[in-house]
């Protein structure tokens, strides 16, 4: 099991009010799933994410994530996780304005402490994977936002984590775009990648062969998608 | 290889901000320009002097001086002694005969007096001394020459003059060979001194006589203010002390009273002083690198808060607190050394600056000195204060969590 949450619950203080922003999800993905997670506002889906994404810990419960009990991790051993297991992918892709694209992709490389040579090597193999090789030295500012998120998808690529965790990837993408963006999230799923999406959007969870729905802070409901059976089936899933 | 690329970052991060670096190092390019400026002065002023001290036989000269005539007392008065006891002839004598290590004696009787040649007055400062005087005095004959053994021998009426007293007794007219009179007597001007190159001490009014022809024909004594003491090498400098102290204690009863000080101990205390000077400096330039240091701490402060989303990411992408904290450390560093580098260029250009406007007000040959060890010091100092200055910003930035931080605008 790739991802096992048990019980897991975070509360927030809030001057004299506790909040309790997630009460009890359990839950497991798989090696090589493509999930969605989805909920309204304030449902805790995005603290979900943020534990799922070892930004934060939560208050009770435990969470295994490859192996590793990352529930009782310090804010350091967190950051290695990060560094090695997950590759972000953010609804407003969260590049580093002043450095090109090359050197944004190659950013977890270097907290990993792999050599100039060998980095450049990655990033340039992973820009190539998401059609930006011929990008590399252009900065966000010079890029459409759909490349951008090529860029943030490269660069979750880069160190070949256990889960990429995308939070509305398309949020900030004109619909064209967005299923651009969807289409490299299936190849990457068909190549063995484990994919979460954090989602509003039920034509974007639709991509996802299981949607989880995340409502006041516990699991509402934990369903195959008909993409899921279509696949199984041995399908091409053409959206 | 993480210290190459903060590196790296550090000077993107300044060449993005020019303006603001530039404004931001400034006091720390003005304190560390400032301070090697004048450290580097200090440091030529005591070359010079080294060196002049060397030429005029300083480490193998010993001063030995007469008793004080007034002194203080207990209460703070100024009283004059109730006993009298001076150099005189004897002690020198017995001193060239008592020691084999001494090279020459030059006597010294200071008095200042008014001398006239015609209708022409002037107040000159007389020293009544040998042949030797000019070597220990670094002086130069400009015309005729300088006092001879023979005119010591016969106490002549004879003088060697400095340049403006000349001008103010003769105008423009060669002096050697003309007369001047001292208390209405006459004395026959035998040479000129050339003009001292050298700042401080002027010669320029100075008179020498034979210290024989003042002890006969003005004080009518056999007694002497001073006596430099030169030996043949600086090593011979400490036995010959002891060999004066004991010849002090055979011939006078005030011994103790008679002032023994070495070359080395005046250049000692030169060397006090310019240590002082450079302190003072360094000092007052320490106070300014910390009004520096502060002004990068605040631009450090701006520049965690501007880049808050940027450590975010980067703490979201797998960088440890530890990572952040060395990221921004090292950027204060990378800014205070630029401006600690910078800092050296205008002191070294405050330097030669100084120095070239003090060579223009006296004739002294005299360069300022920047040393490795001055620039060295200056890079460490700056670097020191961008790691002092650079941390609790760069605390504050590794403390950031990363949600919060992703979440900024």
């Amino acid at each position: 099991m790739l991802i096992q949450m048990t019980n897991i619950a975070k509360n927030y203080e809030i001057g004299e009010e506790v909040v309790h922003a997630l009460r009890g999800v359990s839950l497991s993905i798989e090696k090589n799933e493509y999930v969605a997670i989805m909920g309204p506002s304030g449902s805790g889906k995005s603290t979900l994410m943020n534990i799922l994404g070892c930004l934060d810990s939560p208050s009770e419960g435990t969470y295994d994530l490859n192996g590793k009990a990352v529930s009782d991790m310090t804010d350091d051993e967190l950051a290695e996780v990060r560094n090695k297991e997950i590759g972000f992918v953010f609804q407003n892709f969260n590049l580093l304005s002043r450095s090109d694209s090359l050197h944004n992709t190659e950013l977890p490389l270097i907290y990993l402490g792999v050599s100039r040579k060998k980095r450049r090597e990655l990033a340039i193999a992973s820009m190539q994977a998401v059609g930006l090789g011929e990008r590399m030295h252009h900065k966000p500012s010079e890029l459409s936002g759909g490349q951008r998120q090529r860029v943030a998808i490269a660069r979750a690529l880069v160190n070949n984590p256990s889960i990429i965790l995308a939070d509305e990837p398309t949020g900030n993408l004109d619909s064209k775009t967005g299923e651009e963006i969807m289409q490299i999230f299936e190849v990457l799923h068909s190549k063995g990648n484990t994919v979460i999406l954090v989602t509003h959007e039920p034509y974007i969870a639709e991509h996802a062969n299981r949607v989880i729905h995340i409502l006041d802070g516990q699991v509402d409901s934990d369903k195959a998608t008909e993409n899921a059976i279509r696949r199984a089936n041995g399908e091409k899933v053409v959206i | 290889m993480i210290i190459l690329e903060t590196i790296v970052l550090g000077i993107e991060q300044l060449r993005t901000h020019k303006l603001r670096a530039a404004l931001s190092i400034l006091g720390i390019l003005i304190s560390v320009g400032s301070v090697t400026g004048i450290v580097s002065l200090g440091d030529g002023l005591r070359s010079v002097v080294t060196k002049q001290f060397e030429k005029s036989g300083g480490p193998n000269q010993i001063s030995v001086q007469s008793p004080r005539e007034w002194y203080r007392n207990q209460k703070g008065r100024w009283v004059r002694r109730n006993w009298e006891e001076y150099l005189e002839n004897r002690d020198m004598e017995f001193l060239q005969q008592a020691s084999s290590h001494i090279d020459f004696v030059v006597p010294i009787i200071y008095m200042d007096r008014t001398v006239k040649y015609r209708s022409a007055t002037a107040s000159a400062r007389i020293r009544a001394s040998n042949q030797h005087h000019y070597k220990i005095e670094n002086w130069e004959i400009a015309s005729g020459r300088f006092i001879s053994e023979a005119d010591v021998k016969y106490a002549s009426k004879v003088t060697v003059i400095g340049p403006e007293l000349a001008h103010d007794l003769y105008g423009s007219e060669n002096p050697v060979g003309k007369e001047l009179r001292i208390e209405g007597d006459r004395y026959l001007v035998i040479g000129m001194l050339s003009e001292l190159k050298f700042f401080g001490g002027t010669n320029e009014r100075h008179m020498i006589i034979p210290y024989t022809t003042a002890q006969k024909r003005i004080f009518g004594n056999n007694r002497v203010s001073r006596f430099y003491v030169l030996t043949k090498a600086p090593e011979y400098v400490d036995e010959v002390v002891s060999q004066i102290r004991y010849a002090m204690k055979n011939l006078h009863e005030h011994a103790d009273e008679f002032e023994i000080e070495t070359g080395e101990g005046q250049i000692e205390q030169f060397n006090r002083v310019v240590f002082i000077l450079k302190a003072v400096a360094g000092g007052i330039a320490g106070i300014s690198l910390l009004v520096g240091g502060i002004g990068i701490m605040n631009i450090m402060l701006v520049s965690v808060t501007e880049r808050t989303r940027e450590i975010g990411i980067r703490k979201a992408l797998g960088a440890k607190r530890r990572t952040i904290l060395f990221q921004f450390i090292l950027e204060s560093i990378v800014l205070c050394l630029f401006g600690g580098g910078l800092g050296i260029l205008l002191g070294i250009g405050l330097g030669a600056g100084l120095s070239a406007w003090i060579k223009s007000l006296t004739p002294a040959p005299f360069e300022s000195i920047v040393s490795p060890g001055l620039m060295i010091f200056a890079v460490i100092y700056s670097a020191a204060i961008g790691l002092f200055f650079g941390v609790y910003p760069a605390f504050r930035a590794s403390k950031l969590d990363p949600i919060e931080a992703l979440r900024y605008e």
